[in-house]
């Protein structure tokens, strides 16, 4: 018998990395929300691993904004891999490496730790205005993550996906390739600044 | 640096605000808003509530006008103190006032700080601060006589005259007990100049900070405010929030002011521009 891999699924924003952080904090709910499964997610664990998309457009050298967040939420345990995918890697080459990602992660007791979040085109005032597109594809990535049936998480379209600012496609659907259903123990949303965040702690067998 | 004014102590980046609560029927800017108590008593009240770090309170106008004696002056404001500090416990409290036995009287009630904006008329008032413990403001009047008007008054370096006599009453306050920690300078803009040596002290304000002592500045609503704009009293917010903003850049610690919300927004703008103080909100961009 093979012991359940934890996941932990956290939003990509910058607003949870310290050097830009003013006095008042946005988003206590989410960042304590945010902490808490990521700390849930690697309490057992032997290995860490970071899976989050490279950022959409680049002018600094920076490591990608989705392993900063990581790394602020996991304070001293630093990661021991982080797979940044393109932002518009292709569903198969996410599917490829979720592969090899289940593979190294059930051989090694590895805790998982997906950095994303969803459109960010929810309402006028989102960074890229109102879309009403979003809607459907928010609650697609969302309704597979809650319900386990990560399978869905394969069907998102990754050019609308990019048209609606979702940063999290590449690396939902690494997720998916690394394993088709999950025991979803907590799900939570919101969209305060008009994207999509979700916290998200996911029980996947370590048999495929 | 640091420096400490009652329990509180602060550093260089520090970027205070006191305010002005007057006992006076007359001074120049309220024109006796705050004579009765009542209204004195809110006023502090409402001056916390906006941000102000510290009042000062005053019971002899700077101005010329009717002689106030030791005696009127302590009825003005040693009961008052003592109302403040029961009803404010943690509120630094400053008194304007040049002479020692109402300094003794009001630091024996709870007076954090003695803000003497005569220059050291009065050559026992570092005593009493030292045997209350309490900090002081040294300031430089240029030898103008208490509550007098600068005529044709003249300086070969009116900043080097300022700098000097400051650390020099600095010192001398140190040296009678003062704790070095709090004792602040004052060049005291107006006072002793005409409106081009007060544009030049703040223009070279930096050689204030530069002395290590920590610097009070008393811009508001002044005539050399005024006079730079040619606007009258009750028109001269705008150009004191400007000078505020540039002496604040230039690294001045405490600003004794009649307007708190506008002044902390201004000081608060500064000490986040300026990298000491991160922005309240930071959202913008970063969603």
């Amino acid at each position: 018998m093979s012991a359940a891999l934890r996941v932990a699924l956290v939003p990509s924003t910058l607003l949870l990395v310290p050097e830009y952080a003013g006095r008042v904090d946005p988003i206590p709910d989410l960042r304590a929300r945010a902490h808490a499964a990521v700390a849930w997610s690697v309490e057992s664990a032997a290995r860490v691993v970071v899976v989050t998309a490279t950022d959409r457009d680049p002018r600094h050298s920076k490591a990608p904004a989705g392993e900063r967040v990581a790394r602020a939420l996991l304070g001293d345990r630093a990661p021991d891999e982080v797979v940044a995918v393109e932002w518009a890697a292709s569903p198969q080459r996410c599917r490829d490496l979720g592969a090899r990602l289940h593979a190294e992660a059930v051989a090694r007791h590895t805790a998982v730790v997906v950095v994303g979040d969803g459109c960010a085109r929810r309402t006028e005032k989102a960074p890229g205005h109102l879309d009403e597109r979003c809607f459907s594809y928010d609650e697609a990535w969302l309704r597979a993550v809650a319900s386990g049936a990560l399978d869905g998480l394969r069907t998102l379209e990754p050019g609308l996906g990019a048209d609606l600012l979702c940063h999290g496609r590449a690396p939902f659907q690494v997720l998916a390739g690394a394993a088709e259903t999950a025991v979803c123990e907590e799900v939570w949303s919101s969209d305060p600044f008009g994207v999509l965040y979700a916290v998200a702690r996911l029980r996947v067998d370590g048999e495929r | 640096m640091r420096f400490r004014l009652g329990r509180c102590e602060f550093n260089e980046r520090a970027r205070l605000v006191m305010a002005i609560v007057n006992r006076t029927p007359d001074s120049f800017y309220d024109r006796g808003l705050t004579w009765r108590e009542d209204a004195a008593l809110e006023r502090v009240r409402q001056v916390v509530s906006e941000g102000a770090d510290l009042v000062d309170i005053g019971g002899i106008k700077a101005a010329p006008g009717a002689e106030i004696d030791a005696a009127e002056e302590m009825r003005r404001v040693v009961g008052f103190v003592e109302q403040v500090r029961t009803e404010h416990p943690d509120l630094i409290i400053s008194v304007d006032t040049w002479r020692s036995e109402v300094a003794r009287a009001v630091c024996a009630v709870g007076a954090d700080l003695i803000n003497d904006a005569w220059g050291g008329v009065d050559p026992e008032l570092p005593s009493v601060a030292a045997e209350f413990g309490a900090a002081l403001v040294c300031t430089h009047t240029g030898g103008q006589i208490v509550r007098t008007r600068p005529h044709r008054v003249e300086y070969d370096d009116v900043v080097a005259d300022v700098v000097a006599d400051l650390v020099r009453q600095a010192e001398r306050a140190v040296a009678m007990g003062v704790e070095r920690e709090r004792v602040l300078i004052d060049p005291a803009h107006d006072f002793g100049k005409n409106s081009q040596h007060s544009l030049e002290v703040t223009r070279r304000l930096d050689e204030l900070v530069a002395t290590g002592w920590p610097v009070l500045v008393s811009l508001s609503n002044k005539d050399f405010v005024g006079e730079a704009l040619d606007r009258p009293v009750g028109e001269r917010l705008i150009g004191t929030l400007a000078t505020t903003a540039l002496s604040a850049w230039a690294g001045a610690h405490v600003y004794r002011v009649h307007e708190v919300t506008q002044t902390r927004d201004v000081l608060d703008m500064v000490s986040v521009i300026s990298g000491d103080l991160p922005p309240r909100r930071a959202v913008r961009g970063l969603a």
